[in-house]
């Protein structure tokens, strides 16, 4: 009896994996085939200029903050545009899925890569790899440390920085008490962290009380919070710099019932927040933008530079470095960043 | 209350033309049997003669592939061991199948507690239970954890389980196994008192004949799955039930006894080990047998390990054909050539889930090379031993788990032959064997003790220690109360000593 | 002796079951190759050489510490600390060889002592981890979970949170380059490119420990005891088996393997991040033992059957990808091969 149900078991699981394993590969391989009136793949595997269908790989974090998730459905978002384009998305939640992620995107054969490194060190020699065997590389956001890429596509996270602080500053009068939350610790959060603070010290009667990395996520904004109102009576402004850290903090304050005390700055504009600012809310005056849109510029901009084989043609005018401006939102413009739709 | 025992015989289960095939095995054939109301039967036969097959599917636990059963009138169709219990058979196995961590009152409801509002009610469940743990005459306190408990008051709870469902028939499989004398004696009155007071049918397993006869009114014996024979207990003795369990005549049981050297082997000298041997010691002889005996407690298995190195002890010296020998450790007996084979086989002796090579040559494998084994050696020496022991088993890569209990003891067995030694320590060595095994092992014994080697022989079965050993000390509180020379001991004699009722005869 | 007995039993019946007990693994690995080799979205580019090689090349890491969890598991025990510990151990070794390229000018020097540094740092910490364990007498689970809190966290305070960047020594990132090695052949891929293949230094390294520690487990003294320790640890004990040291080496071997795996990691990663590398090896590692065939509990089990398993996992996140497949359905594939390879290799004993 127990035999029999075991066996049945194990063949039902075995049935249900190769299911599982072999729909989604099949689904991936038969929704090309009708979208396209191309001739069958295998015979245009190897005549690169001639191959009609254009192969994109996206590499990209996994959605493990706000952010991030704002990435992935921009991302998304972004593919279904080209529909003649065969794109393939790979999430990852560390440098060495990564890696792996894009050697393998290699062996499919694609002609152009767009990449947001989760980490630069680990991911620049893959990226240079990739690039010496003629694919074109898309870095957006957290750069190579060598000059690898045919496009890098950046926010100006220096100008954050300067312009988030310069508006606490001002709202401040040039004098209070303030905390700054971080980010997880790379180039992106110690750009933004440095030039707010140079900005901060030219005025001497702003006084930074504390300092702490809250990872950019929600639980960890609320936990550092949480410890900040336990240790200082007195806070005026909360320097937040993401809208993640920002709504953690705001919860712990309202839990402390200190929501009269001292109002914040996040950034990156994610819809709640910017809701917030629009709606005039005490605690929320503006928002700083860091698009999470970017990367559906730079996959828009893969495809553009590589269509129609006019890869050279562009490159002679194209330039190899574009910055993104970032803007501050106030309730008189928040209207024109808000989107209801979007996850982030 | 009625008195069960004279009524007439009216069948309370009857058996019909069952069959059970396993994948490989039939293991009960075309077997019809009929157990009268009120009576406790005997079943016996040797391992693999279908015994427990049958027990399952009466208790649950199998269904019989042809054939009928009938329980009171209505056939039997039973589908788990739940079933079982709802119809009113409870089965004692050998392996109790309490939860130790649970109370004796929780274990005795389990499954079926009883509740107020949704809350379980102990207090009207521990009411309950001292009420049954009265009635077999036992004063366990309900709300003691069942690990705290001898094995005996174990077994009690477990009756005491059966009975809180209203069992009309009890099958018990080799309940004294792991009993003492006084144990086994309180345990039958119980029995019997189910029986005659209460009308409770038994079905008893065992394989220890003179109990089987002492306690039963019928004995059925079974051979390769198929029904033998029912005798009643004054028409047969212990050797024609025997005879019809291996189904030919096994001769003697216990092989000559021979001389042995006069040079002392192995002394062993005022032993101490915490909590249990207090002061023991003895000599033991070239060539000699040398039983053990002593109730379950008196320190006899404890005494073994502590000489083995494998149990700590406080104090006490050894020495070795006249050299001392500081035993710590199981590897420093191994290098003085001393084995010790435990008692329990399938904790202690064996690794079940592996080969018979590997258990075979696992105590001794630097003899099989460095760095690396050599695996034609290591399969030779299995199969060596194999063939001198007269283990059964179709290949020496077979797991130990698929072999019976008799061939379970001789791997064991060749494990410590291996290693060579001068002088065995068998713990129990005929433990859960059948007839014939056990017969085979005594002729081992016998043999080994032939070729020079000593043996200590630790045993519960009394007329196995008079039967084969020179000399028999008997142990009582971690002491050594006694000395008899085996061919004229009695049972009577090492019960004596054993429960204290005389102190030391000879020296 | 008698031997005349009627019921001497015959030769083990034939039983798929034990076919799929010992070959199950192997089977699952099959099944899956040669379905990936029929799709049409992954037949161009799964069989081919390069991607082979990528497939192991990148496992290699997962693979030698799979090896050395082996051995613990079939002990009986478990270790849970190796995530962290190959980040920490990674990680000293990464600082150290940066202190000794700025100080003594000599990169060589550096690499050297890096390569040197990690298995010793492992093979340390995972003695003291067998200490705990078999002198201590504390339970694998919170020992090897203390060291996967403990470790973590000694690696954030040493890195400050941060990461140490080994980009740049280009001796050390060459290690795990897939552009060094023995050469194998030239091949065109997809794009129409020629490439160089070769049998990279993490693939030479994970082939040799594997068939290491197979002849390490099936014929060396050490090996049988470990499987005796595992199986039944009174028994072993009784048979003068010396149960504690069996234990400690067991983690201190799967420590050097540690080691070992985080140099190539950290040449691999140009690096060693405190906060993310090695996040989830731990799982990653159980799980390739497991699928491999070797029993949880201890007592049974393969080397060989933990490549297999290694390469399974490897395979999945592979083909996903080839096949344009979103790598959310990475977690569903992983569960259901991993519960097919467990349920065909149950022993019918059990």
């Amino acid at each position: 009896m127990a035999r029999f149900t075991t066996r049945r078991l194990a063949l039902s699981t075995a049935a249900l994996t190769l299911v599982a394993f072999a729909l989604p590969a099949w689904r991936a391989a038969e929704a090309p085939a009708s979208s396209s009136t191309a001739p069958t793949s295998t015979e245009s595997a190897s005549e690169q200029p001639s191959r009609s269908k254009l192969r994109i790989g996206i590499s990209i974090p996994a959605a493990d903050h706000g952010w991030t998730a704002g990435v992935v459905w921009w991302a998304k978002k972004a593919q279904e545009l080209y529909p003649e384009v065969d794109f393939t998305l790979a999430t990852a939640t560390t440098p060495q899925k990564q890696i792996s992620d894009i050697e393998n995107m290699m062996v499919k054969g694609i002609d152009g890569l767009v990449v947001l490194a989760t980490e630069s060190a680990p991911i620049t020699p893959i990226a240079k790899r990739a690039h010496e065997r003629g694919i074109y590389i898309v870095n957006v956001d957290r750069g190579f440390l060598e000059p690898v890429a045919d496009l890098f596509l950046e926010g100006d996270n220096k100008a954050f920085g300067r312009k988030s602080a310069q508006y606490m500053v001002d709202r401040l009068g040039g004098k209070g008490k303030i905390v700054i939350l971080e980010g997880i610790p790379c180039t992106v959060n110690s750009d933004r962290v440095n030039a707010a603070i140079e900005v901060f010290s030219q005025y001497p009667e702003i006084e930074i009380l504390g300092q702490q990395p809250a990872m950019w996520n929600r639980q960890k904004g609320l936990e550092v919070m949480q410890t900040f109102l336990v240790k200082h009576k007195q806070i005026d402004a909360v320097w937040a710099q993401d809208d993640d850290i920002a709504m953690g903090a705001y919860k712990a304050i309202r839990e402390a019932g200190r929501e009269n005390e001292m109002w914040m700055l996040g950034g990156a504009g994610m819809k709640e927040v910017v809701k917030m600012v629009m709606d005039g809310h005490d605690m929320f005056p503006a928002d700083i933008t860091y698009p999470p849109s970017m990367i559906a510029t730079g996959i828009h901009m893969a495809v553009s530079n590589l269509r129609d084989g006019h890869r050279e043609a562009v490159s002679q005018f194209m330039p190899r470095h574009l910055m993104i401006d970032v803007e501050l939102i106030t309730p008189e413009n928040a209207k024109g960043y808000y989107f209801p739709d979007s996850v982030y | 209350m009625r008195a069960y025992l004279h009524s007439v015989p009216e069948p309370i289960l009857t058996i019909n033309g069952v069959t059970k095939d396993y994948p490989a095995v039939r293991a009960v054939n075309d077997l019809s049997l009929a157990i009268n109301r009120g009576e406790a039967h005997g079943l016996i036969g040797e391992n693999g003669a279908g015994k427990s097959t049958l027990m399952k599917m009466l208790s649950g636990l199998e269904r019989p592939t042809a054939g009928s059963i009938t329980f009171e009138g209505q056939p039997l169709e039973l589908r788990s061991a739940a079933d079982a219990m709802k119809r009113g058979i409870a089965m004692i196995h050998q392996e109790l199948n309490l939860i130790g961590e649970l109370s004796v009152a929780d274990n005795i409801f389990l499954g079926r507690e009883r509740t107020t509002l949704g809350l379980v009610d102990r207090g009207s469940a521990e009411t309950a239970a001292l009420k049954l743990l009265n009635q077999l005459g036992s004063n366990i306190s309900p709300r003691t954890r069942v690990n705290r408990l001898s094995i005996a008051d174990q077994q009690l709870v477990e009756i005491a389980k059966a009975l809180s469902c209203e069992a009309r028939l009890l099958i018990m499989d080799e309940p004294t196994a792991v009993l003492s004398e006084r144990e086994t004696n309180a345990l039958f009155r119980v029995v019997n008192q189910l029986r005659l007071h209460r009308g409770v049918t038994i079905i008893y397993i065992s394989h220890i004949l003179p109990e089987v006869r002492r306690l039963c009114d019928r004995i059925t014996v079974l051979r390769d799955g198929q029904y033998v024979k029912t005798v009643e207990p004054r028409e047969v003795d212990d050797a024609d039930l025997a005879r019809l369990m291996v189904g030919r005549d096994l001769g003697e049981l216990f092989p000559q006894r021979a001389a042995h050297l006069p040079d002392t082997v192995l002394e062993v000298r005022n032993f101490f080990v915490d909590g249990w041997v207090r002061g023991a010691g003895f000599e033991l002889h070239r060539g000699e047998i040398l039983g053990l005996a002593g109730l379950v407690g008196s320190g006899r298995t404890e005494f073994a390990e502590a000489i083995a190195g494998v149990r700590r002890r406080r104090s006490g010296s050894v020495s070795i054909i006249g050299e001392p020998a500081d035993i710590r450790r199981p590897a420093d007996a191994i290098a003085h050539r001393l084995a010790y084979v435990s008692e329990d086989r399938k904790l202690r002796g064996l690794h079940l889930d592996l080969s018979i090579t590997e258990n075979t040559t696992l105590a001794n494998l630097r003899a099989y090379g460095f760095p690396l084994l050599k695996a034609a050696a290591r399969r030779a020496s299995a199969q060596e031993h194999a063939r001198r022991l007269g283990t059964r088993c179709a290949t020496v890569q077979q797991r130990v788990s698929s072999l019976s209990g008799g061939n379970q003891q001789k791997v064991a067995l060749a494990k410590w032959l291996d290693t060579k030694p001068n002088v065995l320590i068998l713990d129990e060595p005929t433990r859960g064997v059948d007839i014939g095994a056990k017969q085979e092992i005594y002729g081992l014994i016998h043999q080994l003790a032939a070729e020079g080697r000593s043996i200590v022989m630790i045993s519960s079965e009394m007329p196995e220690l008079i039967g084969l050993c020179h000399r028999i000390l008997v142990m009582r509180n971690g002491r050594i109360v006694g000395a008899l020379p085996g061919e004229r001991a009695t049972e009577a004699d090492i019960m004596h000593l054993a429960a204290g009722l005389r102190e030391n005869r000879v020296a | 002796m008698i031997q005349d007995k009627p019921n001497t039993p015959s030769a083990p019946r034939f039983h798929w079951s034990d076919v799929f007990e010992t070959w199950g693994g192997l089977i699952a690995l099959v099944i899956m190759a040669a379905v990936c080799s029929l799709l049409p979205a992954t037949r161009d580019s799964f069989l081919n050489p390069e991607n082979i090689l990528n497939i192991i090349n990148q496992k290699a890491f997962l693979g030698i510490v799979a090896i050395g969890m082996t051995f613990v598991i079939i002990s009986g025990g478990i270790d849970l600390s190796v995530g962290s510990m190959i980040a920490f151990v990674g990680g000293l070794a990464v600082v150290l060889m940066k202190k000794i390229i700025d100080s003594s000018g000599t990169e060589w020097l550096g690499v050297l002592a890096a390569c040197a540094i990690a298995p010793l740092a492992g093979m340390v910490l995972g003695w003291i981890t067998g200490l705990i364990v078999s002198k201590g007498r504390v339970a694998p689970f919170i020992a090897t979970l203390c060291g996967l809190a403990a470790y973590r966290s000694a690696v954030l305070v040493l890195m400050d949170g941060g990461g140490e960047s080994a980009f740049g020594v280009s001796s050390f990132e060459a290690i795990s380059s897939t552009n060094n090695g023995i050469p194998l052949l030239n091949w065109t891929d997809a794009t129409g490119r020629e490439i160089a293949l070769h049998l990279t230094w993490p693939i030479i390294v994970f082939i040799s420990i594997a068939v290491l520690g197979q002849v390490l487990l099936s014929h060396t003294r050490f090996g049988r005891y470990v499987v005796a320790v595992g199986s039944n640890e009174t028994a072993a004990r009784y048979s003068a088996i010396n149960v504690d040291r069996v234990r400690l080496i067991t983690y201190t071997l799967i420590g050097l393997c540690t080691g070992i795996a985080a140099v190539l990691l950290a040449s691999r990663l140009s690096g060693i991040d405190s906060s993310n590398t090695g996040i989830l090896l731990e799982l990653d590692a159980i799980a390739a033992v497991v699928i491999g065939g070797t029993r949880l509990s201890g007592g049974r089990g393969r080397i060989w059957g933990t490549v297999i398993g290694v390469l399974i996992l490897g395979m999945i996140d592979n083909v996903l990808i080839l096949a344009s497949v979103s790598t959310h359905w990475q977690g569903l594939v992983t569960a259901g091969v991993i519960l097919l390879a467990v349920l065909l290799q149950r022993s019918r004993s059990e």
